[in-house]
């Protein structure tokens, strides 16, 4: 750690960092990938100097450890859990993967796993993140800032890099969750010149509850039949070959599938027979392969192709049979929805250092997108009215009823961006950037000219201010009527008639280190945002797929808020605190012809977190997390009229629910067993004081004639014991 | 937990085949029901109740809701007391100005005038009002306090609406379809012009039908006229329906409300299912079940001829928002779960609560199917 006393000396490190930044660039060689400004070996301290030093604003930079750190939520650490926590973002539903960031609405994040972008980030509905953090490298998440490199989204990017696989050993880990098992694995294919990381995941409930429901099958008799169950699974796998010190590729590739399957055949009672079967598959599959190569002693680049599909398979038949002495009726229903996004794109990333003052990143790329959405149906229903058995002429009818749709969209998105880091006097340094992006979709072309701006001044050795701006392009479109993360919800590209989504951004703060290993800053940000999407269907479940378009009003958001931060870290004892105070707010004038709160406006989150290595492989966790409770819509005002009581709303979410907080704590045990074996005990206990926060609301009559709200809290104390064996 | 499961099925009842006036076919919009209280019956069963008072204060306001026509206007104003108050102990409601503009010449002043807590000033008569014209409603009152007695404020709202020009619908072709063994009336409406974003209607059909058990005529209005093979969509959007009756939102007339995205540039057509109806007769209502027929008659009147009228309103924005809110209030339950956006709220009384809207109506001539 450096501490630098005077003006002068902090002027002589900076350029003593800069040039050994420069001279650091052939080393980096070797996994040109890393972050630019981290050198491997000092990533830790680099890490924590890095909000003080650079210009960059709303970054935090999570590695390997700091993910798996603290408490697992059903035995498995969650990467978008973890960053639920972090100040400035809601978490919307409890357990789920909601991530709305700066008012963002919870499509508008940009996940990236080794550079490929990742549409369905989340199984079982969201209650696990598709990150497997025993692969998981590191992290970065952006809130504001956001570099020219990236674009596509507007509210966040979320850059997971996968860990290479070890060039001379091999080992890896097996952990055994409440409802998952992990098994990760790594070695060299060829010693210093190959390697591979392979991780894989798999929820195993379905184990459990097959035998058990065909244990009650058995009880119930032979005429009734029911089977279903869930299971989830992912692999990640990472193959690294070194050409020599300047030429490095890497394949990788994520692959993730969710499986919900229900069956049941019912031929108990008068005459019923009974059949559903029903069948739920959706899942991820990315594949790249990028080549890192050192084109001059001070320029690198990346050459990468990828693909990326997200999509989701429902399907069911039901099919129902009656008959008795004066009727027979039969029904049968067949139904199909698929709906995948497909992104097949080469991109190429250069980086140069032209000298000390200058960090040059410029780059292009061309995607082509995918997207796809179709819904076919059948459903046959044939009655008869009998008379001894034999149907009567004129009471019998036979009804079909078929349809379907398929919606789908080609598009193009070429981008091209450069962005300089200057380094213009020993105080002040700015990084100006620029991406320009055409979407190309039938019947119209979207341009898009994104600046980027950032600009830090350092007071002193131990104080920064920063400021950023940042204009953000969205193309794709989430369609979706509901806040929870379901196969039902596929994804559209703008169109000539719905309009890419953006928003503007400015940020800006003080970070300080006030002490030794204190770190405080606080960073404000006001975000706008135009050409949001609001579904203004009815239907909860399907939005009409052949006129998605139609389904949607455009409205507006805006964004405020404060950020503070916190942190004391020693080697042992890790304090932080982190508080936000934030105003999120829509306009959308096909609901309230006014602004309103955002569903998921918290104005107040604060979050504790302490870790603690009380003794040699001992170590504890306590996490405090408390905001204001999210919002509902609720009547305001009642109008009796005739006696009869008629409720009237005033606008959306107009009440808010009761604060939410919990305590979550985790117990980590590490234990070295008689053949050098790492064995890691973790207990995990969410939610430890057993606070049912509230999930939803109705409004409730006293008997006394007032009026009360009812919230309706589901998620209790939730204990969870997860063994890792290392070897 | 009761109330829970109460409002489960008020979403069923909402979403699947609520009251007759909504009632549809067997298929999509039942599965999303089932869906939806499925989720609902999971989420109940597994959580738990806790009150908490309703900190976010809501003042009391004037309720106005208004229904502007060429040929008629419908007003009626009333209080609409905070939840987070004392309904019961509120006393009668003294709205002390009423003011009513129009374009046309129209400038009623009511002053005075009196209604209770449980009866609003309901108020309906002819209007001079032309396609175009603006119509302006104001209101003034003392608001009610818990415990008895009128605070010093004076609550004022007001909104206003234009009457828009009624639709012109330039070709109407009726056919009948046998499919497999059902026969289905098709009514095919031609507009002069392709329906835009801001064009809104309202459509029902009226049906004549003269059967051997009734020698007066029955009217028929559709409950159920678009089939699902029609829509080619799997939205609820597709069927958002209102009661409207005597000008107002209210009773069980359907009202089925369409944008353009149920047209086919300047076309829009749909069916009859004479299965699916509710009758009137003799000014009663009644549900067309078999249950009914048999207890009540012993056996379904044949039919001999029938007539059809439709009848094509078209709406400002502000009454087709109004009225979808209307709708979608059923649905509250799911938006604050977080499985629907929000609800609509709709409300173009400044100063108030309610709404003022307008409508032109357009009829065929009688139809009838061969």
């Amino acid at each position: 750690m450096f501490r630098f006393t005077n003006i002068r000396s902090f002027v002589r490190a900076a350029l003593l960092a800069s040039a050994l930044f420069c001279a650091a660039v052939p080393a980096r060689a070797q996994k040109v990938v890393e972050k630019q400004d981290t050198i491997r070996e000092a990533r830790v301290t680099a890490i924590r100097e890095k909000a003080q030093n650079s210009t960059q604003t709303g970054l935090t930079r999570l590695d390997a450890k700091q993910l798996k750190a603290g408490y697992a939520v059903f035995g498995s650490p969650d990467v978008i859990k973890t960053l639920q926590l972090q100040p400035g973002v809601a978490a919307g539903n409890e357990l789920m993967s909601g991530l709305y960031v700066h008012g963002g609405d919870g499509s508008d994040n940009l996940f990236l796993l080794d550079g490929v972008p990742l549409y369905n980030v989340s199984h079982f509905g969201g209650l696990f993140s598709s990150f497997n953090t025993d692969v998981v490298d590191n992290l970065d998440f952006y809130k504001s800032g956001f570099p020219a490199r990236y674009g596509g989204k507007m509210s966040s990017i979320v850059d997971v890099q996968t860990r290479e696989g070890d060039m001379r050993e091999y080992h890896g880990s097996a952990s055994l969750g409440l409802i998952d098992g992990r098994l990760q694995f790594e070695g060299p294919i060829v010693t210093d010149k190959t390697s591979f990381n392979l991780g894989l995941r798999r929820t195993w409930l379905d184990i459990i509850t097959t035998p058990a429901i065909a244990i009650v099958n058995k009880r119930r008799g032979n005429d009734y039949n029911v089977a279903g169950g869930y299971f989830m699974q992912d692999l990640n796998a990472r193959v690294t070959h070194r050409f020599g010190e300047d030429n490095t590729l890497d394949a990788c590739v994520y692959w993730g599938k969710d499986n919900l399957h229900a069956n049941m055949n019912d031929s108990e009672g008068y005459g019923e027979q009974i059949g559903l079967d029903m069948g739920v598959v959706w899942g991820s599959l990315t594949a790249s392969a990028a080549w890192h190569k050192r084109l001059a002693p001070k320029m690198t680049s990346t050459f990468k192709a990828y693909f990326s599909q997200s999509n989701s398979d429902i399907g069911y038949t039901f099919d129902v049979s009656f008959k008795d002495e004066d009727e027979k009726m039969t029904m049968f229903m067949d139904d199909s929805d698929v709906s995948f996004v497909r992104d097949l794109g080469v991109t190429a990333d250069f980086d140069w250092f032209p000298n000390s003052f200058h960090h040059v990143r410029f780059g292009a790329q061309a995607v082509h997108h995918g997207y796809s959405s179709g819904r076919d149906y059948v459903q046959k229903t044939s009655y008869q009215m009998l008379e001894g058995g034999i149907p009567i002429p004129g009471y019998s009818y036979t009804e079909t009823d078929k349809g379907g749709t398929t919606n789908g969209y080609g598009a193009w998105e070429p981008a091209a961006y450069i962005e300089d880091e200057w380094f213009i006097l020993y105080n002040l340094s700015v990084n100006a950037g620029l991406r320009t992006v055409l979407f190309a979709t039938p019947g119209k072309v979207w341009p898009s000219l994104e600046p980027r701006a950032a600009l830090k001044w350092q007071i002193s050795p131990v104080i920064s201010m920063k400021a950023s701006f940042t204009h953000m392009a969205q193309f794709s479109h989430l369609v979706s009527a509901m806040y929870i993360d379901l196969p039902s919800n596929c994804w559209m590209p703008s169109t000539a008639t719905v309009r890419p989504m953006v928003s503007d951004q400015v940020a800006g703060g003080i970070y300080t280190t006030p002490f030794k290993n204190f770190k405080l800053n606080v960073e404000g940000w006001y975000k706008t945002m135009d050409h949001l999407l609001a579904y203004n269907g009815a239907n909860a479940f399907y939005p009409a797929i052949d006129e998605w378009e139609k389904s949607f009003v455009d409205g507006r958001g805006k964004s405020y808020g404060m950020e503070v931060e916190a942190e004391w870290r020693t080697r042992t004892l890790n304090l932080a605190a982190y508080y936000t105070l934030s105003k999120s707010l829509r306009r959308f004038d096909a609901f309230y012809p006014d602004w309103f709160n955002d569903r998921n406006d918290n104005p107040h989150k604060l979050n504790l977190v302490a870790s603690w290595e009380f003794a040699s492989g001992m170590e504890v966790f306590l996490n405090w997390n408390y905001h204001s409770g999210n919002r509902v819509t609720f009547p305001t005002n009642v109008v009796t009229e005739d006696g009869s009581p008629m409720f009237v709303y005033d606008k959306p979410y107009n009440t808010s629910l009761p604060d939410y907080h919990r305590l979550d704590a985790g117990f980590n045990f590490h234990k070295i067993n008689r053949k050098g074996r790492h064995i890691i005990t973790n207990l995990s206990i969410y939610n430890v004081y057993n606070r049912l926060n509230a999930a939803f609301a109705l409004l409730d009559e006293t008997p006394e004639g007032n009026y009360q709200g009812l919230a309706y809290g589901m998620v209790p104390i939730v204990p969870t014991l997860t063994f890792q064996y290392k070897f | 937990m009761l109330k829970g499961f109460t409002h489960i099925f008020d979403f069923f009842s909402a979403t699947g085949h609520g009251n007759s006036s909504q009632r549809t076919k067997p298929g999509r919009t039942r599965r999303t029901g089932l869906a939806g209280a499925f989720i609902g019956a999971v989420l109940f069963a597994t959580a738990c109740e806790m009150p908490f008072d309703l900190k976010d204060s809501h003042d009391g306001r004037l309720y106005i809701e208004c229904v502007v026509s060429p040929d008629s206007t419908t007003f009626s104003i009333n209080y609409a007391a905070p939840l987070n108050g004392r309904r019961k102990t509120y006393d009668a409601f003294v709205p002390s100005v009423l003011r009513l503009t129009s374009d046309g010449g129209l400038n009623l002043v009511l002053d005075g005038t009196q209604c209770t807590i449980d009866q609003p000033l309901s108020v309906a008569f002819p209007a001079p009002l032309a396609e175009g014209d603006r119509f302006t409603i104001s209101a003034e009152g003392k608001e009610p306090v818990a415990g008895g007695g009128y605070s010093d404020n004076i609550l004022k709202a007001s909104g206003t609406t234009l009457v828009p020009y009624a639709p012109e619908i330039t070709k109407v072709v009726t056919e009948t379809e046998r499919i497999d063994t059902s026969y289905l009336h098709k009514i095919t409406l031609t507009l002069d012009r392709e329906p835009g974003q801001h064009d809104f209607f309202g459509i029902r059909v009226v049906r004549i039908n003269v059967t051997t058990e009734f020698t007066d005529t029955v009217i028929v209005k559709p409950g159920h006229m678009i089939s699902e093979m029609a829509l080619g969509s799997l939205d609820l959007d597709e069927m958002l329906s209102i009661g409207f009756e005597d000008n107002r939102i209210q009773g069980e007339m359907p009202l089925l409300l369409l944008t353009e995205r149920q047209f086919d540039g300047r076309v829009y057509d749909f069916y009859v299912d004479a299965y699916d109806s509710e009758y009137y007769y003799d000014g009663n209502s009644y549900g067309m079940d078999y249950g009914w027929w048999w207890v009540h008659e012993g056996a379904l009147p044949e039919i001999i001829s029938s007539r059809y009228k439709v009848q094509l309103f078209r709406l400002s924005e502000e009454f087709y928002y109004s009225a979808k809110a209307q709708y979608m209030k059923s649905l509250d339950f799911l938006s604050n779960l977080g499985l629907t956006p929000p609800n609509f709220t709709y409300t173009n009384i400044d100063g108030g609560l309610g709404y003022i809207g307008a409508i032109s109506l357009a009829e065929t001539d009688w139809l009838r199917f061969e």
